[in-house]
């Protein structure tokens, strides 16, 4: 008789809906070994294998969108990426691995034309405070920066996290002696810094002196070769942007950033002196030089110039060749 | 054996490692088959030759696929001495990535070696990637109506018997060695190491004078 009733294929929404019931249940029982909740963990790690295999499909099919917009409406109808992100810890490391890509994936499905998980974080910015935190949880971190990372996608949500007290917390952590989880946090910070351009701009201009007194202290003076490089990097990449020119412009007047700067021109390894030239080069270009800043331009005159002749790059490159040539026309003018 | 030549590739990571990476692998005396083609067959191979490379290419998709890897931008190459195909992979070669990983904003899946086989099928049979300005056809944009690696090895095209002996046999006989085609094309430059302004040595800038005067 049981033949007669073939249970229904489950929905993609009813995949979320066990999934959650599943969460629900690891996350208030308390952690024993017996074999009920082992059996619930396994079912759970399987949902989360479907789930993923519904979002970005498999060696025999592809997503299908519709699929894809009920397990997203579904998902956000209640507090699954709440459960999800509280119960990461408690899953093997295959499932926290398939949980990070089904995160990840759903900051970027639409419903209706409409990105509806950015609504749901909206009203959920706490969870971003968890995610950030988990850099330092060495066990989490990589998780929680990938979810994290995908989350900032939302304008929404880089403007929270980049007001947050917390942003400070990332100068640390992209120093942190785990290599994987500062090379993560980097990219997490360089991702806060750059892809929402009006955000960034208001952000640098409204926080300018405490942000760029740790900037230069902890990220461009570093003792860690890597901080200092990466530092200097997505410090042009900040600059160079024309959203961020008021913040250029005041950058470019200070004479402890022109020293900091010339200090990295000065270094033995030539890709922190490439990146550092790129700054250093709207020093010499700024139209409106404060005194003190002329005064150390004319000081080194002789030796800027000697450095920037011998200064040569291993490919053929026109536009820096340029950059090179006006600099020192700048710099002898003076 | 312990004496085999290694081909050794130092792999400058940018800034996701603080060390480079350094790549052991099983050295292709004979290089990639882009070079081959390039060097000796600059019309494409035939037909029968490009059967037997894009049938042990689909092996070996058919096999990763099974492994559940993904290899975004699949490119062969190929060995004189030993006769046998390797699988490489040149991640972030345009020519060859599916246009679902150049716009991955859904992520993409093993459709995207497909693309990347059918891509390395034109270039063997024309001896280049196929013209970039004309349009792709519109169907082959779409991963779901792509077939995969195990479909494609049923069709016809790959029921030939020949082997890679074969493929020794009219492709790579007579062939120079992937040295010695580099040294022949190297040595069309004229570059001089005795050039006075390679002797150019990096003068040292001493410490820099901060001091402001009153």
């Amino acid at each position: 008789m049981k033949g007669l009733f073939k249970s229904k294929p489950r929905t993609p929404a009813d995949v979320v809906r066990q999934t959650r019931d599943l969460l629900l249940f690891v996350d208030r029982s308390p952690e024993t070994r017996e074999s009920k909740r082992e059996e619930k963990m396994s079912e759970l790690f399987k949902n989360i294998r479907e789930l993923k295999s519904i979002l970005y499909g498999n060696s025999e099919s592809e997503p299908v969108s519709e699929a894809c917009a009920q397990l997203t409406q579904e998902f956000f109808k209640e507090d699954t990426l709440r459960l999800l992100i509280k119960c990461l810890p408690k899953l093997n490391l295959e499932a926290r691995k398939d949980a990070t890509q089904v995160v990840a994936n759903l900051q970027r499905q639409q419903v209706q034309f409409k990105l509806i998980a950015s609504d749901y974080l909206e009203k959920n910015m706490d969870l971003m405070d968890i995610l950030i935190v988990g850099y330092e949880n060495q066990d989490m971190a990589l998780h929680y920066g990938a979810m994290l990372r995908e989350c900032i996608r939302h304008q929404i949500v880089a403007k929270y996290v980049l007001n947050s007290p917390r942003m400070k917390k990332f100068f640390d952590y992209i120093q942190l002696p785990n290599f994987d989880i500062a090379a993560d946090a980097a990219a997490t910070f360089k991702e806060l810094l750059t892809r929402h351009k009006s955000t960034v701009a208001e952000f640098l201009s409204k926080n300018y002196e405490w942000f760029f007194a740790e900037y230069n202290t902890k990220l461009l003076e570093s003792s860690n070769y890597i901080t200092r490089r990466q530092a200097v990097k997505l410090l042009g990449d900040m600059l160079l942007d024309r959203s961020n020119s008021a913040v250029m412009t005041r950058y470019v007047s200070s004479r402890d950033n022109l020293r900091i700067l010339m200090n990295l021109l000065r270094e033995s390894s030539k890709s922190i002196q490439i990146e550092a030239f790129h700054v250093f080069k709207l020093f010499a270009a700024n139209q409106h030089k404060p005194a003190d800043i002329v005064s150390i331009f004319v000081a080194n005159k002789s030796k800027m110039l000697r450095l920037l002749e011998d200064f040569k790059i291993d490919k053929e490159d026109e536009q820096f060749e340029a950059d090179k040539a006006q600099v020192m026309r700048e710099i002898e003018a003076l | 054996m312990n004496s085999a030549a290694v081909a050794i590739k130092s792999i400058d990571l940018d800034l996701s490692h603080p060390n480079i990476l350094w790549v052991v692998m099983p050295f292709m005396a004979a290089g990639s088959l882009q070079s081959i083609i390039s060097h000796s067959h600059p019309n494409g191979l035939t037909e029968p030759c490009i059967a037997v490379v894009l049938r042990d290419t689909l092996y070996a998709l058919s096999y990763l696929h099974g492994q559940g890897h993904l290899h975004r931008s699949a490119i062969t190459t190929s060995s004189s001495s030993s006769s046998s195909l390797k699988f490489t992979d040149v991640a972030g070669t345009p020519y060859w990535m599916a246009p679902e990983v150049i716009h991955s904003h859904t992520g993409y899946s093993f459709k995207a070696d497909i693309w990347s086989f059918g891509i390395t099928a034109l270039e063997l049979a024309h001896g280049r990637p196929p013209l970039l300005h004309l349009p792709p056809s519109k169907s082959m944009t779409n991963p779901s109506k792509r077939p995969n690696a195990d479909k494609l090895l049923k069709h016809p095209s790959f029921k030939n018997r020949k082997g890679t002996d074969f493929l020794v046999k009219n492709v790579l006989q007579g062939l120079p060695s992937v040295e010695k085609r580099y040294k022949e094309s190297k040595g069309n430059l004229h570059e001089d190491d005795d050039d006075p302004s390679m002797q150019v040595k990096q003068r040292r800038i001493s410490g820099w004078n901060f001091n402001q005067d009153g």
